[in-house]
């Protein structure tokens, strides 16, 4: 059994249509922009976020970004990034978790054949069980325009973002490249020199892990005792 | 230099040295402080192992429990889950970090650098801590700025 999240820009408080969605059928995180309809302020906390959770993302993650100009071409729809995770996220229950992920290399549909949309196609194969995702599956209770609408199959509300329609068209065009994608904020800290390494390479009690943070003070590392 | 984490045990090392407005003063302050405030493990400030100056440098460390996330991340990633945090949530977080500060304060020390950004929480699977949070969540200050 796979997990699907398709996750909305918050662009959606503007376009009450697009809601969070989750679907069983792959083991994705679709986060859906429309960078036309948000500010540039608040585009980058967005991204920011995006950056936040691809960093913590398990192992063996990958993370997609299908270029905006390959989308306009295809359709005027927004930009999409995806996100296809290493391993399950289902961390409330553990037994069920290594269920599923036994269940999921029989189920999963292969991502790297450049046609990760395929997996919000609302037909659905045999003997796939469904999963809700938790606290993501609800709507999100801060939106007075999303609450203010009736409830809305998951079918249908993909139809009235216009997704199932652009990812199809998207599907017929192999030249609609999923690019990996590095926020600025990434490059920038990947960038910076690790000034204090030094340090760590005189002392044999201490072995150094990674950076973890800078400042106008110094920086952060990781480190543990060996 | 004092030591009392155990071994294998990751941790965080803040490395500081003196640059313009961080004077070597500022350092002094901050390493003053996180010895008299953080003796005893209180719950809402993050725990220090260690701190003291490297040998033959100006330079100066500070070794901390290492945590995943904090408070601008959670908020950020939640905003992008499109997921925002409930009030009782959002009341629980501000009453953690404001017994922190009442701490602080009670120690005649004050907090100058107080942001989000050194607000962190323990324990910290990012995972965990966006998709299910729990009220269990125990929120703590850092980098006191002094």
């Amino acid at each position: 059994m796979a997990h699907f999240l398709r996750i909305a820009h918050p662009a959606s408080l503007i376009n009450p249509a697009a809601r969070v969605k989750t679907n069983p059928a792959s083991r994705e995180l679709h986060f859906v922009m429309d960078q036309d309809q948000v500010n540039r302020k608040f585009k980058s906390r967005v991204l920011r976020g995006f950056a936040t959770i691809r960093a913590k993302l398990p192992k063996g993650s990958k993370v997609f970004k299908v270029q905006r100009h390959v989308q306009q071409e295809v359709s005027p729809g927004p930009p999409k990034l995806f996100v296809q995770l290493g391993n399950s996220i289902d961390c409330r229950n553990p037994d069920a978790t290594s269920t599923k992920e036994s269940q999921m290399e029989e189920h999963t549909p292969p991502v790297s054949d450049g046609s990760p949309f395929s997996q919000s196609n609302p037909t659905k194969r045999p003997h796939q069980p469904e999963v809700s995702f938790g606290k993501i599956e609800s709507t999100p209770a801060f939106d007075p325009a999303v609450k203010s609408l009736p409830p809305l199959s998951p079918i249908d509300e993909i139809d009235r973002t216009g997704l199932i329609e652009a990812n199809n068209k998207e599907l017929q065009r192999p030249s609609a490249v999923a690019v990996e994608v590095r926020a600025e904020t990434i490059k920038k800290f990947d960038s910076r020199s690790n000034e204090f390494e030094w340090t760590f390479k005189g002392d044999p009690e201490i072995m150094h892990v990674k950076k973890i943070g800078h400042g106008g003070f110094g920086e952060v590392h990781m480190v543990c005792f060996e | 230099m004092r030591r009392t984490s155990n071994a294998e045990e990751l941790f965080a090392r803040k490395l500081m040295k003196p640059f313009r407005e961080f004077t070597q003063v500022d350092i002094q302050n901050e390493l003053r402080a996180v010895t008299k405030l953080c003796r005893g493990n209180p719950r809402h400030l993050v725990g220090v192992h260690g701190q003291g100056q490297l040998q033959d440098s100006p330079y100066y460390f500070i070794d901390m429990e290492l945590c995943d996330i904090n408070l601008e991340e959670y908020i950020y990633g939640r905003q992008a889950l499109h997921d925002p945090c409930d009030t009782r949530k959002i009341w629980s977080i501000m009453a953690q970090i404001s017994d922190g500060l009442t701490f602080i304060h009670n120690h005649n020390e004050v907090h100058r650098d107080l942001k989000p950004t050194n607000s962190f929480i323990f324990p910290g699977s990012f995972l965990i801590l966006v998709l299910y949070s729990s009220e269990q969540d125990a929120w703590k200050i850092a980098d006191f700025g002094c």
